[in-house]
């Protein structure tokens, strides 16, 4: 598990950090001019280096079996990115669709892995 | 020697520390992936015409029949291009999936059988080669014989797969019942053509979790064991493809594998579909008792 956190925190905190940077690029573009959805966009950017970040500790403190470091930051990671989901759902222009099923996988399992299968392995 | 409490015991381990091992995980993660994916395919343009259709009637002001009927057909036109890529099928069996049945579940249904393959042998690659590579197999035998301890890990990796399958299919079912509105499909209809899909996909798969034993069981690495799982699961059809192009007779060595019959078991009960169990049961009965054989005898 730690293994996939690495890889979906590497992707996620490359795409976030990605969108960041083409956010602030078009805002120089447009000169401050408003444009739709520009705070959504910000927010689920925000989400995603958060994302990030979150699986790549939680990661670490899989490794170290940590419960503070691993199981915590796991659930806050979860709690995070199912909150930014359900907010790209119900902010304007977004809708739920099969891919929003795709994104909610990764956090769900974590969810429930961290909280019964490797409860009593994160302890340290 | 066969011992039913052993066979439980281990087929009940397998299960439930399955999700512990990375295979276990990437496979439910990998299943549920490509399973939606798969499914998106059908889905979304039937969604995007529903949108379409939708807008263009409130615009026009057309009745709401007229709009139905126009979904309906498109729905249909996609569903049965979709079928016709994949199966080639008979004018018999696609009035069977695109009439009766919903034509949306059997487009879902026809796009999964493509990946259940490759699904099952990524369930099935790791049941005994990573404990034969490390040597910890050779502990069990001090308490339970070796035909236990293969039956046991091909049935538990048998049942987790059923159980990640059902996953998929839950999620499916929910999704396509509240979200995909298709006029003259009911959601009763679905969630039962849906359901017999799943029976249906489980039987396809037993035969290469059952071929991935045999591997499993003859290497002792698992990495191996999932590549040549996966080239005789895949790279054998598509050479055959290939020969069938020079030489239209080449296809029917497709009939060597269970890949060959896979379309049976989407044919109606009074049609292959019983044959097409037959064959599946007759292919996994061949792999566990060549595997079965070679444990009993190999190194451990």
């Amino acid at each position: 598990m730690a293994v996939l956190n690495f890889v979906f925190g590497g992707i996620a905190l490359l795409i976030g950090l990605l969108a960041v940077l083409g956010l602030s690029a078009g805002s120089e573009l447009t000169h401050g001019a408003i444009i739709p959805h520009r705070m959504q966009a910000w927010i689920g950017a925000g989400a995603l280096v958060l994302g990030g970040v979150l699986l790549l500790t939680s990661g670490i403190g899989y490794l170290k079996q940590a419960r503070g470091m691993g199981r915590m930051l796991a659930n806050v990671y979860a709690v995070v990115s199912l909150a930014s989901t359900v907010y790209g759902i119900v902010s304007p222009g977004g809708a739920f669709g099969i891919f929003t099923i795709v994104l909610l996988i990764y956090p769900v399992l974590t969810l429930f892995l961290v909280n019964t299968t490797f409860k009593d392995d994160l302890v340290n | 020697m066969l011992r039913p409490e052993h066979l439980r015991l281990i087929a009940g381990h397998s299960v439930r520390h399955g999700i512990r091992g990375g295979a276990g995980l990437v496979s439910l993660l990998l299943t549920l992936l490509l399973g939606l994916v798969m499914a998106t395919v059908v889905i979304s343009p039937i969604e995007a015409a529903q949108k379409q259709s939708g807008q263009l009637s409130t615009m026009s002001g057309r009745d709401e029949g007229e709009t139905s009927s126009k979904i309906d057909m498109l729905v249909k036109t996609a569903t049965v291009k979709a079928i016709d890529f994949a199966v080639d099928p008979t004018p018999e069996q696609l009035s069977y999936l695109v009439d009766d049945h919903p034509s949306t579940a059997s487009a879902i249904l026809v796009l999964l059988f493509l990946i259940t393959p490759l699904l099952s042998c990524l369930g099935g690659f790791n049941q005994t080669s990573g404990d034969i590579g490390s040597k910890g197999l050779r502990y069990l035998l001090f308490r339970t014989e070796r035909q236990n301890i293969f039956l046991g890990r091909f049935i538990g990796t048998y049942l987790f797969s059923a159980a990640v399958y059902l996953t998929l299919f839950v999620i499916l079912t929910l999704y396509v019942i509240a979200k995909v509105h298709v006029p003259g499909q009911s959601a009763g209809a679905m969630t039962l053509w849906l359901f017999s899909g799943y029976l249906r996909l489980l039987a396809f798969s037993l035969p290469y979790i059952a071929f991935c034993s045999l591997i499993s069981c003859a290497m002792s690495s698992p990495f191996g064991s999932l590549v040549i799982s996966l080239l005789v699961a895949y790279v054998f059809p598509v050479v055959v493809l290939i020969a069938a192009g020079a030489q239209p007779l080449a296809a029917k060595l497709n009939y060597l594998t269970p890949w060959g019959y896979k379309w049976w078991l989407l044919a109606s009960p009074g049609g292959l579909l019983f044959p097409g169990i037959a064959v599946m049961l007759a292919f996994s009965a061949l792999f566990v008792w060549a595997g079965l054989r070679h444990f009993s005898k190999r190194d451990l």
